[in-house]
């Protein structure tokens, strides 16, 4: 339990699966016959990183630094505000999935509402002007002075086909 | 050349990019400030924006937000002790106790005027040193080439601190790594798993801007007492920005030193600006007399002045590889490099000759910069200061808003908000681990370049090793490298050889 309570440790062991799944993936890397002859292929250097990585990590992992901090995970998550972190995360998802859905506009509004309601805002009409009057700036600044194309949405669509 | 710096002078005095620099160093300024977002987020948030610009206005407008973004990490560091960038933490511990006795506007002055003295002493270093060293590089080659990215890639580690300097060479290793997806340069599509998405690889701004600003936007709502983002800027009143004449005569030979120290260090990739700003007030403290000394760390003006002047002549200073090499020194101008390859303009010792517009256009306008900071910047200082007594509720989904949509208007794909998202999360658990992600960013950036070269080596070699000392310019630097990766290692024997000693 204490090697994995270890910061260090446990971020090299992440590392090193990563090393491992990737170098599992370089030998899938297609090379035909003529080309597996040549001095450097599509696959030498990924060879060669995840051997390093592999090697780096297994010493970072069982030879400790001197002077590397000795701090546990346990130690460093201690206090950490999770729920919020992750229900802010949730919200960027949901707006990366539905963005093309609601558009720029009700999208970034309702996301930048969400955030504010997440982060323990409560004066929601206060919130809601914020949210408008960023989303209305940004559309401006981007369509009307950049002259960026952002799309409106299916769901804008949809209401004006109706 | 005479020729490239008019062309550089007109293009750099054109309204458009005078007014770029201004708007550049306006809005650098303010998100510099924020605690936690410093040039490169404000860098990456830019980006988007200047796609549809020609290469010199885009960098004019970068060059103007990241001299902005340094000068207004140094005015959180100073009104409420909340560094916006690294360089500036220095800054904090002389710059803070002034503030708090009543003399925040004389430290925002005197940090000004330092900032404006180290970035023009180092203007003129970099218009002296950048053609010299440029024309050096002409007469590089690939294997030279693949030399100077391992050289660039090993300072990050020597520069790493205490125990991080494997977490740094893991984490340049993930970004190599990371560089590899795509196709490579022969065309084959390599960890792609046949996601369409991937084909063009991994961009480099949703890599920048889930590991920087991303990760820092969560790790302040997953720990809210330790940062001071929208946590109040809690002073009153600035106070008289005026300095006296004996003042400016004890700070002027602290400037002069401090500019060339943090220039030399600027320059060497990987150093940067904080460490520059340190050793400036190391140096300053250990010059200082006994009296003064015991005025370090208490609002002394020297101790301010040292960090202040210098991590701006270091920021100008981690030009000079990127303009005369290609390869970027910190992770700022990492993303400048990726901004530069995407308008099509390779930086490098032919960007001197393929496009000296470009070349000097950027270098005046680093200057014209400084100045705009120090005539319009100063007097807006207690206006500006209001944007720190924004809540952090407010502040926090405002900053992740504008670093996803910063990164789709590159692509469009609303994929890329995803994997940005899936990254950013990633990051956050590497911050927690204590994992220096900057080497990741140079990893990533340097990956490409240090493949191409390396095949092209090899190819002329015939598989041979040897060109790693075939050439005098290759063996020189691989001897740099080494002896910059062996120090941290020879300086941890000699300590632990102290102690046991005693």
């Amino acid at each position: 339990m204490k090697f994995v309570n270890n910061k260090d440790r446990l971020g090299s062991s992440f590392i090193l699966l990563f090393a491992l799944i990737y170098l599992s993936a370089t030998f899938d890397i297609p090379i035909d016959r003529i080309i597996a002859g040549e001095v450097f292929t599509a696959r030498t250097l990924p060879i060669f990183l995840s051997a390093i990585t592999i090697v780096v990590c297994l010493i970072q992992m069982f030879i400790p630094a001197k002077g590397a901090a000795d701090e546990t995970i346990s130690d460093a998550i201690a206090g950490f505000h999770w729920q919020p972190c992750l229900l802010l995360t949730g919200a960027m998802l949901i707006y990366g999935l539905t963005f093309n859905f609601l558009g720029f506009f009700v999208g970034t509004f309702l996301f930048l509402f969400i955030g504010f309601a997440i982060l323990k805002e409560k004066r929601y009409l206060l919130s809601a002007a914020i949210s408008g009057g960023v989303a209305v700036f940004m559309w401006v600044v981007l369509t009307q002075l950049f002259d960026v194309y952002l799309d409106s949405g299916d769901l804008y669509r949809l209401l004006a086909a109706a | 050349m005479l020729d490239g710096i008019l062309q550089g002078l007109s293009t750099a005095f054109m309204p458009i990019n005078l007014l770029l620099l201004f708007v550049g160093c306006f809005a650098g300024t303010f998100i510099g400030m924020l605690p936690g977002l410093g040039p490169v987020s404000a860098i990456a948030l830019m980006i988007p924006i200047t796609y549809g610009f020609d290469p010199s206005s885009g960098l004019i407008l970068m060059a103007g937000v990241y001299y902005g973004a340094v000068f207004g990490g140094s005015t959180s560091a100073i009104l409420i002790n909340a560094p916006g960038v690294s360089g500036a933490v220095a800054t904090a511990f002389d710059g803070y106790p002034m503030a708090q006795r009543g003399e925040a506007g004389k430290a925002l002055a005197l940090a000004a005027y330092a900032s404006f003295a180290g970035g023009t002493i180092g203007a003129i270093f970099l218009f002296a040193f950048v053609p010299i060293l440029a024309k050096i590089s002409l007469s590089f080659q690939s294997a030279d080439y693949f030399a100077l990215m391992l050289f660039g890639l090993s300072a990050i580690t020597a520069f790493s601190g205490k125990g991080q300097v494997l977490k740094a060479v893991l984490m340049a290793l993930l970004g190599l790594m990371l560089a590899t997806v795509g196709e490579d340069p022969s065309g084959i599509q390599r960890f792609t798993f046949g996601f369409t998405d991937l084909y063009d690889g991994i961009s480099f701004l949703l890599l920048s801007m889930a590991t920087f600003a991303i990760a820092e936007a969560l790790m302040v709502v997953l720990r809210p007492a330790k940062s001071a983002l929208g946590a109040g800027s809690g002073f009153k009143a600035l106070g008289s920005m005026k300095l006296s004449k004996e003042e400016i005569k004890d700070v002027a030979p602290v400037v002069a030193r401090s500019s060339v120290l943090g220039f030399f260090v600027g320059v060497l990739p990987g150093a940067g600006a904080t460490i520059a700003s340190f050793l400036a007030y190391g140096m300053e403290r250990n010059l200082a007399s006994a009296k003064e000394k015991l005025r370090f760390g208490k609002g002394s003006l020297r101790g301010l002045a040292a960090p202040e002047t210098a991590n701006n002549a270091a920021s100008t200073g981690s030009f000079v590889p990127l303009l005369t090499l290609g390869i970027p020194g910190s992770a700022t101008t990492a993303i400048m490099l990726g901004a530069l390859l995407s308008y099509g303009v390779q930086p490098g010792p032919r960007l001197y000759i393929d496009h000296p517009a470009v070349f000097w256009s950027v270098i005046i306008s680093m200057y014209l910069g400084n100045i705009i900071l120090l005539v319009l910047n100063l007097p807006l200082i207690p206006y500006i200061a209001k944007l720190l007594d924004i809540p952090r509720q407010f502040l926090t989904p405002v900053i992740l808003f504008l670093s996803l949509i910063g990164v789709y208007l590159v692509s469009f794909n609303t994929v890329d908000l995803v994997m940005m998202v899936i990254i950013g999360v990633i990051a956050v658990g590497f911050r927690v681990l204590n994992f220096p992600l900057a080497p990741l960013l140079l990893g990533f950036i340097l990956g490409g370049m240090l493949e191409e070269n390396l095949r092209r080596a090899l190819l002329i070699s015939d598989g041979s090793l040897e060109f790693l000392w075939q050439r005098p310019i290759t063996a020189t630097i691989m001897i740099i490298t080494i002896a910059t990766l062996l120090i941290p290692v020879m300086s941890s024997l000699k300590k632990t050889k102290g102690v046991s000693l005693h």
